[in-house]
């Protein structure tokens, strides 16, 4: 009885956590960004460690958690539509419905009440600003370059990584890698 | 006096160049500790270890700072990569924290001092544009507009900040290439406003 309150306490806090990180930024969002996104929260928010896993898997770090909220959620059933896959890499795409905006406006006044957990909004403000605007291909580059031990089950890096040059100067391009940044990116 | 509690919009997220500033190259932490009077500053763990140990390991410092315990640097870590050399840039923690205080509302400055990390806020950040301000802007700021501390002191500072410019060391961000450009012109506004007075 306890452990199941635990599993919906968790998954409830699962689902308000992937509504915020929705929520910040009202633009559609693949399920490649968003799992990347998450993983770079988690590494920043250890609290996160309670409801996610993240493992190695075919794109880079994944969470099964996520993946399965976002197709079949419990409790916010009609916050977001997700759209299936066109291609082998975005894992499909998410974005919030009118109902989904009114929740996370009602859920970010009682967030913002708690100290902890405006650090958690800061750092979804942050990421959403920083790799919304990057490319599928351009993001898994920067994750595996820096989080390399996620290759290693990789069903996608031989293709990043041929084409890594090429998206090397495109962050660059962007502003998003600096001149050292970019010369480690295509070493 | 400006209200300086919790919950008024007087917050600072800073980079270390300006605790170092008035702490190791103006020998003066008196002025710093006047600031951390009026404005609420927040600084995390790379921050604090990029500070000497006369200001990192003084109590008094350490009770007029909020500190702030999350590593913001791991959210932009992917833009830097691996390289060690980045692993202390207190700059990109002020960055973190400066978005800490924008989601809580209260964030009035985040004073960064390098050009280089100035741009990357109004490339990536560019809401917190109207924020952002080097020392000396900060100290132009708080004589001019908040009003928070008086011009004579602001001038003062910037004196100080002349002579050692001068002497050939780098303070605030500034050296001599810089100093017509950053520091002469507030300092000449200044004394002007003085003598209006």
């Amino acid at each position: 009885m306890e452990k199941n309150i635990d599993i919906d306490r968790k998954q409830k806090g699962l689902e308000n956590f992937i509504l915020l990180v929705l929520g910040m930024a009202d633009r559609e969002l693949s399920l490649l960004h968003l799992e990347k996104e998450v993983f770079l929260l988690w590494n920043f928010d250890k609290k996160l460690r309670d409801s996610l896993q993240f493992i190695k898997h075919y794109r880079g770090p994944f969470s099964k958690e996520i993946q399965e909220t976002i197709q079949n959620p419990l409790y916010l059933e009609d916050c977001w539509i997700y759209i299936s896959p066109k291609d082998k890499l975005s894992g499909g795409y998410v974005k919030l419905t009118p109902a989904g905006r009114q929740e996370y406006k009602r859920l970010l006044e009682r967030v913002q009440k708690n100290d902890d957990l405006i650090h958690l909004l800061a750092g979804i403000k942050m990421v959403r600003e920083l790799y919304d605007k990057l490319t599928l291909e351009e993001l898994l580059l920067l994750i595996y370059d820096t989080y390399p031990d996620y290759i290693e089950k990789s069903e996608v890096w031989k293709d990043i990584a041929k084409k890594k040059s090429q998206l090397a100067i495109s962050l660059k391009k962007k502003g998003v890698a600096s001149d050292d940044r970019y010369i480690s990116l295509i070493q | 006096m400006t209200d300086t509690s919790p919950l008024s919009n007087n917050c600072v997220s800073s980079d270390s160049s300006f605790y170092i500033g008035f702490a190791d190259d103006l020998n003066r932490k008196d002025w710093l500790f006047l600031f951390l009077s009026r404005y609420h500053f927040y600084l995390g763990k790379r921050i604090l270890r990029e500070l000497s140990r006369s200001l990192n390991s003084d109590s008094k410092f350490l009770s007029s700072i909020q500190s702030v315990e999350f590593d913001y640097y791991e959210l932009m870590k992917p833009y830097f990569g691996r390289d060690p050399k980045h692993l202390d840039d207190g700059e990109y923690e002020a960055i973190g924290i400066a978005h800490y205080l924008f989601m809580k509302e209260c964030l009035k400055y985040l004073i960064i001092d390098e050009d280089k990390i100035r741009n990357f806020v109004n490339k990536h950040f560019p809401y917190l544009t109207n924020k952002l301000v080097g020392s000396i802007g900060f100290i132009r700021d708080s004589s001019t507009k908040d009003k928070t501390i008086n011009i004579s002191c602001a001038i003062d500072i910037l004196t100080a900040t002349k002579n050692k410019i001068k002497a050939g060391k780098r303070v605030f961000g500034v050296d001599k290439n810089t100093y017509e450009i950053v520091v002469a012109p507030i300092l000449e506004k200044l004394m002007v406003s003085r003598n209006n007075e």
